[in-house]
């Protein structure tokens, strides 16, 4: 195993790489009570359509990442989380657009849960009647999102936003594509995307980490794979165009919320993709928070109210700027978000400022390090991306405003969209 | 260690975290209208101070410190209310060249605390945000079953008074009531300074030099029995345009929580519907495939135990029905030893990991404080062994059933 210590934040992991191709990452926390595993596929719900060995095109049914999630939690006819539970650990999973994950923690004896994660997301163990019934359970899922307004807002705007990305479709699917899909269609699914060579095992574990790759190894060496198809995830080209630049919708809400969006060019390089994003916090930081002069201007006008934000969110494929608040003067929070694009683009920042915030990120970074699954769902991202876990911090102390500025005029405010969440007549 | 009569600092140390926190707990009475303006003064205390009279000039100290962050917020505890202003900072052994840190934050937070900016100006702010998250929560409507059914149940009591205040009560308060409420909680709550983390000499000094409060003479009661004195309907149906039906079941425990017995209480409730061994995950959820999410929660301090579902609205009656038998199967002992077993192990699980969190550490330390005792995690894990199979039957036997709360579609078909 490959040790890795970094002295100022005083944390250490080690990494290896088994022979099926499984990565083997282990973060060690000594005198903590914990022990966490993590077993990642960089398979998520952005994954719609697939290259099959350079020959055929693939397109799941939507949600079906999420579907297979859910369909996971059976091995060997029994139910997983109840084997868990006989073992004193918690065990939960999550799907994104770029990854599905699968997690225990205990403070029992960690040994049987790690074998029992690996074992149940290595083997898919599901028929036709299990797969009908998880449908009833996944349709409630997604009829309790859909009654939330913030998601309601935040799908409107992606749908709004994406013409072609398939984060303009919910993770889950929705109730025709979760109703459509077949038994076939989950093990086609999970045999592309579940193979060792492209998965990822975390562990966060007070143990020793030697121990730990010991039984790893162990479990890993009764069992044989297929060779992995050779997948590709079909690349989307979205052009910078909006699908529509202003929508309006109804809900049983008290005052309207809205969501301004400014539609930006994806970026490429995992590295250079972080550095920007930090770039634009530091910028939507000076000129659309309580730093800025004017924000109480706006708190006073009711323009903005206490709920109210912004974030910058880019894939290698996607890329947005928003701002959301919940306010009845609506045509001016627009101009107010225009304004602030503006100055955005102008890519300055005081000196202060960025002084100041780059001590604030700094110390949020290192603090997420307190944080079991922090670490683990950092540490995947990180991995699939190809880049050092300690990147974001790293990025954050090495900053200058010259990189500020640079990231600033790749920025446009051209393509936009305007997403209204009404009360309900 | 006492500070003064009625003033208390705690430390739990530990060197497992990269921040330090403290918590600085003001109990009073609950109390509609005091509630209100305790909740504005949470919000006025977070915003700004004399000394830092906008925000952007708190802002700026606070990055300059580091990112030292400052939350205030009110939470119930049964008759109690609690102010609570929670302060995290970075440990010092993580940044360089800053000999006046410690000094500069303390000098921060008692700025904060003892001077917050209360003038016309704030407090129509302060309102204004109040009123929008009150507003707020009722659009959730997992959230307003929840807060309609403790109200509809505890009317009278103190079940039903919201940690947050009441909106009819906001538009009267004026700035001298504010001015009153805040030397109230300086100078008549009983206080707990909390901290959390690796706490040295010169940390510890500076704080008790810092916040010096006058003795006081209170005494405030925190838990207690609820008992339903009002008339009730068994199922109360309201109406929105929601996507799914929301449930809120609730249930007298007649059992406080510092009574010995609580322990087989609480994993009677585990049982139920805490985790997907429980009876309700694998029944409710499992086998007949009807939500999502549902669970059991004790509101330990009222005495009272709720469960929280969401399912298709044609299938209301039906859930509601099968929850109540999973119910009767635990005050039946219709489960196994092999789930009591199993349950027990997922609690002491829980509640071991809670020893990794500095927050986790903070809440069951002051839960002792208010329970005048002083249990460990392996204290608790020990009561929670040694409950029998029995004891839950007799603690499950011993609640009963009030009341549904519905939330669901208008439609001649639901229910």
């Amino acid at each position: 195993m490959e040790k890795f210590v970094h002295q100022k934040y005083q944390e250490t992991y080690f990494k290896k790489q088994l022979k099926n191709g499984l990565t083997v990452i282990l973060w060690h926390k000594p005198n903590h009570n914990k022990n966490l595993f993590m077993m990642a596929t960089p398979y998520g719900a952005a994954h719609h359509v697939q290259e099959i060995n350079e020959k055929e095109t693939i397109s799941h049914p939507h949600g079906i990442a999420h579907f297979l999630e859910h369909k996971m939690f059976s091995y060997k006819k029994e139910d997983v989380m109840e084997q868990f539970s006989k073992m004193g650990a918690d065990v939960n999973a999550f799907t994104s657009y770029y990854e599905t994950v699968y997690y225990t923690s205990t403070t029992q004896d960690p040994i049987q849960p790690l074998h029992l994660l690996l074992n149940f997301v290595q083997e898919l163990d599901i028929d036709e009647k299990s797969v009908e019934k998880e449908k009833g359970i996944i349709i409630q899922e997604l009829q309790m999102y859909k009654q939330q307004s913030e998601q309601r807002l935040v799908m409107e705007l992606y749908q709004a936003l994406y013409q072609n990305h398939p984060i303009k479709i919910d993770i889950g699917g929705d109730e025709e594509s979760v109703l459509s899909t077949t038994k076939e269609q989950l093990y086609r699914c999970y045999e592309y995307n579940y193979h060792p060579s492209k998965m990822l095992f975390v562990g966060v574990i007070n143990c020793d980490p030697q121990q730990i790759l010991q039984e790893i190894e162990k479990n890993q060496m009764t069992k044989k794979f297929h060779n992995p198809i050779k997948i590709q995830n079909v690349k989307i080209e979205e052009p910078l165009q909006v699908v529509n630049e202003h929508v309006v919708f109804e809900m049983e809400v008290h005052q309207p919320k809205v969501c301004v969006a400014y539609k930006q060019t994806p970026i490429k390089n995992p590295i250079g993709r972080l550095k920007h994003e930090w770039c634009i916090r530091f910028l939507l930081e000076e000129y659309f928070s309580t730093l800025s002069i004017q924000y109480q201007e706006w708190m006073d006008q009711q323009i903005i109210t206490s709920y109210n934000g912004c974030d910058v969110d880019y894939g290698d494929e996607y890329g947005y700027i928003m701002f959301f608040t919940e306010t009845l003067k609506i045509k001016e929070f627009i101009q107010i978000c225009n304004a602030v694009m503006q100055k955005i683009v102008n890519g300055t920042i005081t000196n202060q400022v960025f002084q100041q915030l780059k001590r604030r990120f700094y110390a949020q970074q290192l603090r997420a390090f307190n944080n079991f699954e922090d670490i683990a769902i950092s540490v995947v991202r990180s991995h699939f991306e190809h880049r050092n876990i300690f990147a974001s911090i790293e990025l954050i102390e090495a900053l200058t405003i010259s990189d500020i500025q640079s990231a600033a005029a790749l920025i446009s405010s051209k393509n936009h969209t305007i997403v209204e969440l009404n009360p309900k007549k | 260690m006492e500070l003064s009569k009625g003033v208390n600092l705690h430390f739990i140390n530990s060197h497992k975290y990269k921040d330090i926190t403290i918590s600085f707990r003001f109990q009073m009475d609950a109390h509609i209208e005091e509630n209100t303006k305790r909740t504005l003064l949470s919000y006025l205390i977070q915003d700004r101070s004399k000394k830092y009279t906008t925000k952007k000039a708190v802002n700026d100290v606070q990055d300059m410190l580091y990112g030292a962050s400052l939350h205030s917020h009110t939470v119930g505890y049964g008759k109690s209310h609690i102010l609570e202003v929670l302060a995290k900072f970075i440990d010092p052994q993580y940044i360089t060249n800053e000999e006046n840190f410690i000094r500069d934050l303390i000098s921060f937070y008692k700025e904060m605390i003892f001077n917050p900016l209360i003038n016309e100006e704030t407090l129509t702010e302060a309102k204004q945000v109040l009123h929008q998250k009150l507003l707020r929560l009722q659009e959730d409507p997992a959230q307003y079953v929840f807060i309609k059914g403790l109200t509809y149940l505890g009317k009278g009591s103190a079940l039903a008074i919201s940690s947050l205040g009441e909106d009819y009560v906001i538009d009267n308060i004026s700035v001298d009531d504010m001015l009153q409420t805040h030397h109230n909680i300086i100078h008549h709550s009983k206080i707990d300074i909390i901290v959390s983390g690796n706490i040295t000499q010169a940390l510890k000094h500076s704080i008790s030099d810092a916040f010096q409060f006058q003795p006081r003479n209170v005494k405030y009661s925190s838990f207690y029995i609820f008992e339903n004195k009002n008339q009730l309907e068994t199922l109360n149906i309201h109406y929105k345009e929601v996507k799914q039906a929301n449930i809120m079941m609730m249930w007298q425990t007649n059992c406080a929580i510092s009574n010995r017995k609580f322990y087989a209480l609480r994993l009677a409730c585990a049982l139920f519907g805490q985790y997907p061994s429980s009876l309700l995950f694998q029944e409710v959820r499992e086998k007949h495939s009807l939500c999502y999410s549902i669970h059991s929660n004790i509101i330990a301090y009222d005495g009272v135990m709720c469960v929280n579902t969401g399912v298709d609205f044609q299938n209301v009656k039906f859930t509601i029905e099968l929850i109540q038998k999973q119910w009767e199967r635990i005050c039946e002992g219709d489960f196994s030893e092999d789930l009591l077993e199993t349950t027990k192990l997922m609690m002491t699980n829980s509640m071991l990991s809670h020893k990794d969190s500095s927050t986790a550490n903070i809440i069951m330390k002051y839960q002792n404080i208010l329970l005048s005792q002083n249990l460990t995690i392996e204290d608790k894990i020990q009561n929670i062994k040694i409950v029998t199979k029995q004891d839950v039957i007799e603690m499950a036997k011993a609640c009963s059933y009030q009341c549904a709360y519905v939330l669901t579609k208008q439609d001649k078909e639901n229910l």
